[in-house]
């Protein structure tokens, strides 16, 4: 009698425990609990209730904010606003607009950003010809499905080193170049910042050498942007590297150092130096399976936000990575070292590269940044109010009176569990609710092109095209290869017409596939898609070495996937090549992205024109 | 309904005496009062407010101020019932007791008002210290909100340490409920949060009764992890009735 009422005692005891364990289960994180989320006001004026509020720094308990035409008017207890739309806080976190420490910005980036709160990023090398449009953008308050950006423009790195491999034209600093003048130059486009290429390879290749600026030069360019009162951020890979660039004073490191974990020397220098890192754990992360590509891409709350390319770049990784198991293990403990010892760390993705994606990889880069030693609070603080600080933003990164309403809340309590900032609930950007449209629900915009069109005849002068954005020099560079090419608007084209496009250079040995030759971008944004499932042939003259060449078709969700192939061969004489679309295996044609003319194996020289390039379909 | 009244200042009398020299007993073994009492503000001085307070924005004095109550708390209820009742049990004190006219509830109420009364000055003096060390600022609810916890918190440790009591020697004992005291207060979260340990902790951590008790917590500093409170409650009291029938049943078999 008595041994049994104790039994039933302890079965309930671990019974109760049981469906604990089991209740906390039940309710894993999903989307749905979001996606039912509140009504947003339509208006740049409202007021959040009860939340709890990071505001950058610190966290407040149950405090309201109240947004004005755009911009913090109040956070307290109680806040007074009679007839203002209230957003129910409670229990949900409220925060500054994420920053994103260290991007590559192109395409529908800036869109992806801001679909996941973060509404301000640092584009540390790309298109220099938008600085101006960037700036304006962002100084006004109207609403935007875009992210703001500060921008480097364009790398400063040596003639044929990183930075130069991406196909757009980059301005390079030669050995014995005056390196104020080029700074000057740089600063005069509109760059924030200047970001400064330090990379030889070595830490990633035991057979490539990329040539990069020599210390003297690293000194002298920070020296110049100093100057001009612009912050210098470098680009290192070694210990050794991040040691001379901290000597030379520069104010950031764009990524940490993989060489070697973090040794007593460089932590004291970075502390010295007042030196901040931007660790970029994200593109090291790749298969680690926290916070890495393919656990955003499994997470129920980032998943259906993601479009179909960043599904396909998040699984994607450095093929370098797979040598080097260590280097993310390297760079987690170094930043635990750094931050452990004071030096500012601040959240920044590298997204644009394999293994991430605009906007979602920041998610992950939190969940590694804690992983490596900072709490939750550190790690929101350094993906805000910190960012904010050390690149002298002064109207974003807090919620604090005055300052622009970016905002984003979110279910739960990230100060605590980081993973919670992707429990998004809703995202403000100049005060106005953004739409976070599904990715199934939201496609990309593509042009429809005609039937039968004219892409280029070359005649007018200029190595041009009739519509997309233009003729680009392409290479295996991108994958680590050496080969080379230029091109050039030459007289006498085919049939007698005024001029045609020489491509010429040199396919080097060593890569896997070697190539070198122009592509042609069809869509109005580079890398964009259009539509070309109305055309069924691509039609071309072309004369040359007698070389066997190959037209690639560059199509699907991303750039990144593998180009649908044809081969043609350049005779002495100009010759009319027709290529039906159809024998491109495993293009798609309803996103089309480029359209590539270029010479691959063997190795050695290659020089071949093309002229009246068309695309014909069969309807008229 | 006249008699009972009658009776009630009669009857508390030989609890109240329990309960005074359970207390002077206690104080007189200085290898539970120090621990039970310092230990829990020495570590929040050195982890909530030393290595911690200055960094994320008095987060971590903030989140530990909660734990570390419920930490203190659980060892002064463990201890206060587990150890202090298996020496007694030893000694043959309990059926020593028993035939003394004292009422045999009376033994296990003055343990409780014990556990309770550490209880308070634990909180009290983490509280002070949070305030003043940490700059913890909080609302006058959420602060009575907290001590609460930690006072009421205790019965289900108070049953778990009776439990544990009655069924170990009394040299035994102090290992025995440091050997569950401590893990379980590490799985729960109470010395740093679960979400900088691997997935698994977070996982199983609703096993251990302590996470329920510092969840309710940290739902008042707004720490918590977001689980239902009506689950934390509800755990909390079949702990508390289950180890407290289970301790009637064993005391009863052996004395
Ligand atoms: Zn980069």
């Amino acid at each position: 009698m008595r041994s049994k009422t104790s039994l039933i005692a302890g079965l309930s005891v671990v019974a109760v425990l049981a469906i604990a364990v089991v209740m906390q289960d039940a309710t894993p994180p999903s989307a749905s609990k979001t996606e039912a989320g509140p009504a947003l006001p339509a208006g740049n004026t409202f007021v959040v209730r009860g939340a709890r509020v990071f505001d950058g720094e610190r966290v407040h308990e149950a405090t309201d904010v109240l947004v004005r035409d755009g911009r913090i008017a109040a956070i307290g207890t109680q806040v007074d606003a009679p007839g203002v739309e209230a957003v129910d806080g409670k229990g949900r976190t409220l925060m500054p607009g994420l920053i994103d420490a260290h991007v590559h910005s192109w395409g529908e980036a800036r869109r992806e950003a801001l679909r996941f709160g973060v509404t301000l990023a640092i584009d540390l090398h790309g298109d220099r010809g938008r600085l101006a449009t960037l700036r304006r953008e962002r100084e006004g308050m109207e609403r935007t499905a875009e992210a703001d950006l500060w921008a480097a423009g364009v790398a400063v790195t040596a003639p044929g080193g990183h930075g130069t491999q991406y196909g757009m034209p980059v301005p390079t600093l030669a050995e014995g170049d005056d390196a104020a003048a080029f700074v000057d130059a740089r600063v005069d486009e509109g760059a924030d910042l200047v970001k400064l290429i330090v990379e030889d390879l070595s830490a990633h290749s035991t057979t490539t050498r990329w040539p990069t600026l020599s210390p003297a030069q690293v000194e002298a360019v920070v020296a110049a942007a100093h100057r001009r009162g612009k912050r210098a951020i470098v680009h290192v890979s070694k210990q050794d590297d991040a040691r001379m660039a901290a000597r030379a004073g520069a104010d950031g490191l764009a990524h940490v150092f993989v060489d070697a974990p973090s040794d007593d020397a460089f932590v004291a220098l970075a502390r010295e130096r007042d030196l901040f890192v931007v660790p970029t754990l994200s593109v090291f992360a790749a298969g680690s399976g926290a916070g890495d590509g393919r656990s955003l891409v499994a997470d129920a709350r980032l998943r259906p936000w993601l479009s179909a390319a960043q599904v396909q770049t998040l699984e994607a990784a450095f093929p370098s990575l797979h040598a080097h198991p260590e280097y993310p293990v390297d760079a987690l403990a170094s930043v635990r070292r750094l931050h452990a010892a004071g030096v500012t760390i601040l959240a920044g993705t590298d997204a644009g590269n394999p293994g991430t994606a605009h906007g979602a990889s920041l998610h992950g880069e939190l969940e590694l940044l804690v992983r490596a030693g900072l709490t939750p609070v550190e790690a929101l603080a350094a993906a805000t109010s910190r960012s904010a600080d050390r690149f002298g933003i002064d109207d974003r990164g807090r919620i604090a009176e005055g300052r622009r309403a970016d905002l984003v809340l979110v279910d739960g309590d990230p100060t605590t569990d980081i993973r919670a900032t992707r429990a998004i609930v809703a995202v403000w950007k100049n005060g106005y609710a953004v739409e976070r449209p599904r990715a199934g629900e939201s496609k990309e915009a593509v042009d429809v092109l005609p039937a039968s069109v004219r892409i280029a005849d070359f005649d007018d002068g200029a190595a041009t095209a009739a519509f997309g954005s233009g003729w680009h020099e392409t290479t295996d560079a991108v994958m680590g290869g050496r080969s080379t090419v230029r091109h050039a608007l030459v007289a006498g084209g085919a049939l007698g017409s005024a001029g045609a496009l020489e491509v010429a250079g040199e396919i080097a040995a060593g890569s896997a596939y070697p190539w070198a030759g122009i592509a042609f971008l069809p869509a109005r944004t580079p890398m964009g898609a259009v539509d070309a499932r109305a055309n069924t042939e691509l039609v071309f003259q072309v004369r040359g070495d007698g070389r066997e060449y190959q037209v690639m078709l560059m199509s699907g969700p991303t750039m990144q996937g593998m180009p649908a192939m044809h081969a043609f061969t350049a005779g002495p004489e100009w010759t009319e090549v027709r290529l039906p679309l159809a024998a491109f295996g495993g293009a798609d044609l309803a996103q089309l992205r480029a359209v590539s003319f270029a010479a691959g194996a063997p190795a050695g020289a290659f020089r071949f024109a093309i002229d009246a390039v068309e695309l014909r379909g069969s309807r008229p | 309904m006249n008699a009972t009244t009658f009776d009630a200042g009669f009857r508390l009398r030989p609890y109240l005496l329990e309960a005074k020299y359970e207390f002077l007993g206690l104080l007189r073994t200085p290898s539970y009062v120090l621990p039970a009492l310092l230990f829990p503000s020495l570590f929040y001085v050195l982890f909530g407010v030393l290595l911690g307070g200055g960094r994320g924005g008095g987060e971590a004095a903030r989140y530990l101020l909660a734990t570390y109550g419920v930490f203190g708390i659980m060892g002064s209820a463990l201890f206060g019932f587990g150890v202090t009742m298996a020496l007694e049990r030893e000694r043959g004190l309990l059926v020593f007791k028993r035939a003394l006219p004292v009422p045999p509830g009376a033994v296990l109420v003055a343990k409780m008002v014990m556990a309770m009364l550490f209880a308070a000055i634990i909180s009290m003096m983490l509280a002070v210290l949070a305030a003043s060390l940490g700059g913890v600022r909080l609302a006058p609810l959420q602060w009575a909100g907290l001590f609460l916890v930690n006072v009421l918190g205790t019965l289900p440790f108070c049953a778990i340490g009776l439990w544990i009591g009655v069924h170990v020697g009394g040299q035994a004992s102090p290992a025995i409920v440091n050997l569950i005291y401590l893990p379980m207060a590490f799985l729960s979260g109470l010395w740093m949060p679960l979400s900088i340990l691997p997935a698994i902790f977070t996982k199983l951590a609703p096993v251990w009764p302590s996470f329920h008790l510092s969840q309710i917590a940290l739902r008042i500093v707004g720490r918590d992890a977001g689980g239902s409170l009506a689950m934390h409650f509800g755990v909390l009291a079949v702990v508390t009735v289950a180890f407290f029938v289970m301790a009637r049943r064993r005391l009863a078999d052996v004395g």
